[in-house]
């Protein structure tokens, strides 16, 4: 799985041991798994008769290489992008062919002797440029080169002097890289190498102290096992240069060697604990979504959870806005797009949703790039999460401009019909009225002409004109009251009961004046409930209700009828639901089998915090 | 008089030049007829309950006006809204000497003159239209079934601010009968009796309203 995700993030680095090659990989860790079991064995078996004071110590030698090696395969399978691998094989291997010594034949001996302490340069460029295998300094770099040309050049110029057989070792076989057998020579080679090798290894410790100390936290986590596994092994080694000066008591080597070694084996395991140690924290990924799954956060929690997942505490965050098409932080400060001015000590991830746009930044220390896949996991649950809402919010204000459209439908309508019932007033019943007092005059003059015939017709006409003029007056009413608009809704539903078929109660009403949409929905849905009430109910009496505190008018219909009344049933609560929704208010319908219905309504009394228009 | 439709206003100032009034100024607003008024200084004012400039209740309020400067012009408003509110709005704002009045009315003159006649004597007018709208308000509990058919046709006319009078020869019946129907209806609907013709209108009104 780690593999698959290494992969699919960082497409273009080294490669060999991956992707259509799996199976090669395979064959050539499986390989090198053998190789080293077969270098140890071997090493075992030679050097076991020779070993001072037991065998363990080679056992311990070996152990050594094979942590080394072992270690790289699991590094390989688990990081094929990384160098750390191929720098934990090959110092596992170069440990190894210091056993060449050991063998007994001539070109062994002279081989060993050249490959003697090589691991060191490996084992050092591990040192100075994990997690990542790049060497991210020039002195890291110089360091390296070094390390790899002096040990092995030093090696070469002291074989060169040495023959074995007169320096204390005369069952050895000869070295056929001497020149002649000089040991003041071979002595000043030997000093010039371990003077060389101290310097080194000066330089590396000190490298290695400055790279710990300006890592970030992040960063620490992954460095700490080895930075803490090191310092045995640096003391150790630290005595056998020193006993390359000075003249430490005989018998020295069986215990120092011994615990070098045992610091050594430790090494590569604490390379693999940080290297995998992020690996084990993606259980923090898991915890990120649980925590999403939850509900919406606070942009600042997001961010505060997002950096928990990635074990980076100092995480930023930063939101794409893309109608001002700028990055802003949780608190809306805005952030200058990373991209365009690098930085070296802050890694940027960009979070995009499945059409390739913008949503995000993680902004976070680059030491989190040692583990992709969970820098990715983290992305891809910050993305869901801000896609989600992203989504719920263009929901909510699609919602709220379908509401909104709705209200001003219901206002405009309500317009139009305060529009007519003015039209009718103050047209149609203006003339009907003036003629109504036309033909009274013209009724007055005919009292003296006294044309009975034409008094009877003018007494028809103006009785129907009366009627007319009720009727108009009625349909005026009906479609909009003047009262409603003129007085409130107390006033107009006071003469809304008094007209009611069955006995209503008005008993309480707000005083005070709302916006025209509020005042009409209230009138309407008292309105509408006693005509319901009137055609369905049967009740004997009808309370009406409404009371007003500073951010609702609260209305009640509620009749001592038969019940059962539906919402769904009649286009009229219907409307007045749709009315009543698009003011952001609640409309319910309480209605048993058993008897009474109540309609009742819940209404902002301010249009302030809409976006009204 | 004052209309903002000045075919309505034409009419009627005709039709009551012809009944025998002088009508000595018209107006459009309240503004202009409150000027006439002052000047001239008629016997009554006649009021369109709607006018500019907002055309709510300007009527009305020109009416409260008028009384305010002239507490002897009587006030007649004309509306063309059926409304209760309105007529005890009016009623309640003023002791006497002014009246509601529906449009409708004009159909006949002799109305429309009764109702000046009786605010230029200083007696409330409450429209028929509105007080039957009261007495026919259906109530679970109707005080009003206690009442005679003669009952209820003198408490109409005692909604409408007639005085005794007034009843005794509108249904002709003697001045006793009316004193013993009036007195009868005030202890059947727990009304306290008072001589005044104006707070008698108003209890009357509230109690039917209540």
């Amino acid at each position: 799985m780690a593999d698959i995700g290494d992969r699919a993030f960082l497409p273009t680095t080294r490669s060999w041991l991956r992707g259509a090659n799996g199976i090669l990989r395979t064959w050539v860790l499986t390989g090198l798994g053998l190789l080293a079991l077969v270098l140890a064995l071997i090493e075992i078996i030679v050097g076991t008769p020779q070993a001072q004071p037991t065998g363990l110590v080679v056992v311990v030698n070996a152990m050594v290489g094979m942590t080394f090696v072992g270690s790289s395969i699991v590094a390989f399978k688990r990081r094929p992008n990384s160098l750390v691998g191929v720098l934990l094989a090959t110092t596992g291997l170069l440990w190894f062919l210091q056993a060449l010594l050991l063998v007994g034949t001539s070109w062994a001996l002279s081989l060993g002797l050249v490959l003697d302490g090589l691991f060191w340069a490996p084992l050092s460029h591990l040192l100075l440029s994990f997690p990542t295998g790049r060497l991210d300094s020039r002195a890291s770099r110089v360091i390296v080169a070094a390390l790899y040309v002096t040990l092995p050049v030093g090696n070469v110029l002291s074989a060169l002097f040495l023959d074995p057989t007169t320096a204390g070792c005369p069952e050895c076989p000869p070295n056929l890289f001497m020149v002649v057998d000089n040991p003041s020579l071979f002595r000043v080679t030997v000093l010039l190498d371990a003077l060389a090798g101290a310097v080194l290894a000066i330089a590396v410790l000190l490298s290695l102290v400055h790279r710990w100390r300006k890592a970030s936290e992040p960063m620490r986590r992954i460095l700490r096992p080895v930075w803490w596994a090191l310092w045995p092994a640096f003391c150790v080694a630290a005595i056998l240069v020193a006993s390359d000066f000075i003249a430490f008591p005989s018998g020295y080597g069986t215990v120092v060697l011994p615990l070098l070694n045992v610091a050594l084996a430790v090494l590569p395991i604490a390379f693999l604990v940080g290297l995998l140690r992020t690996q084990l924290d993606r259980s923090m990924v898991s915890d990120l979504l649980v925590e999403l799954e939850k509900g919406p956060l606070q942009p600042g929690r997001l961010r505060e959870a997002i950096a928990e997942a990635a074990g980076d505490p100092a995480l930023e965050l930063a939101f794409w806005l893309p109608e001002s098409q700028i990055f802003v932080d949780d608190e809306q400060r805005v952030v200058a797009d990373p991209s365009t001015s690098p930085s070296a000590d802050r890694s940027v991830t960009s979070v995009q949703d499945s059409d390739g746009n913008p949503l995000a930044l993680l902004i976070h220390d680059p030491a989190l790039l040692a583990d992709p896949l969970r820098v990715e996991a983290v992305a891809s649950a910050a993305r869901l999460t801000l896609e989600n809402e992203r989504l719920h919010a263009q929901l909510r204000a699609h919602l709220e401009e379908v509401r909104a459209s709705r209200a001003r439908i219901v206002e405009a309508a309500d317009e139009a019909r305060r529009g007519i019932e003015r039209d009718l007033h103050d047209g149609a019943q203006q003339r009907l009225l003036a003629l109504s007092l036309a033909l009274e005059r013209a009724r007055v003059l005919n009292s003296t002409a006294k044309n009975p015939h034409l008094e009877g017709l003018l007494k028809d006409m103006s009785d129907d004109l009366e009627e007319t003029l009720a009727e108009l007056r009625e349909l005026a009413r009906g479609i909009h009251p003047a009262l409603l608009t003129d007085e409130g809704m107390g006033p107009a539903v006071e003469s809304l009961a008094r007209r009611a078929q069955i006995p209503t109660r008005v008993v309480s009403m707000p005083s005070a004046r709302f916006p025209p949409p509020i005042e009409a929905a209230g009138f309407f849905l008292i309105s509408e409930a006693l005509a319901n009430a009137t055609r369905h109910s049967a009740a004997t009496e009808i309370v009406v209700k409404a009371e007003a505190d500073e951010a609702w008018l609260i209305v009640e219909v509620s009749d001592n009828g038969v019940g059962g009344a539906d919402i769904g049933a009649g286009t009229g609560l219907r409307g007045l639901e749709d009315r009543i929704v698009s003011l952001r208010g609640v409309l319910r319908l309480t209605s048993p089998s058993q008897g009474g219905t109540t309609v009742s309504a819940r209404i902002p009394t301010s249009l302030e915090s809409q976006s009204w228009e | 008089m004052a209309d903002d439709s000045v075919l309505f206003r034409r009419g009627l100032s005709l039709l009551l030049t012809d009944a025998g009034f002088d009508v000595i100024g018209e107006a459009g607003n309240p503004d202009h007829l409150i000027a006439l008024v002052d000047s001239d200084e008629p016997d009554a004012a006649i009021v369109d309950i709607k006018m500019p400039p907002s055309f709510t209740d300007e009527g009305l309020r020109a009416a409260e006006d008028i009384r305010k400067r002239h507490p002897d012009i009587g006030v007649l408003v004309l509306s063309q809204y059926l409304e209760v509110h309105y007529a005890m709005t009016l009623i309640a704002s003023q002791p006497g000497g002014v009246g509601y009045l529906l449009k409708d009315r004009v159909k006949n003159v002799d109305d429309v003159c009764d109702a000046i006649d009786r605010v230029v004597n200083g007696q409330p007018v409450v429209d028929p239209g509105v007080v039957s709208e009261l007495l026919a308000r259906r109530r679970t509990k109707n005080p009003l079934d206690d009442l005679t058919h003669r009952e209820r046709d003198v408490l109409a006319l005692m909604a409408e601010g007639r005085s005794n009078l007034a009843i005794q020869n509108s249904l002709f019946i003697s001045p006793r009968t009316v004193e013993s129907h009036v007195r009868n209806i005030l202890i059947k609907l727990g009304l306290e009796d008072t001589p005044n013709d104006h707070r008698r209108v108003l209890a009357v009104l509230t109690f039917l309203n209540a």
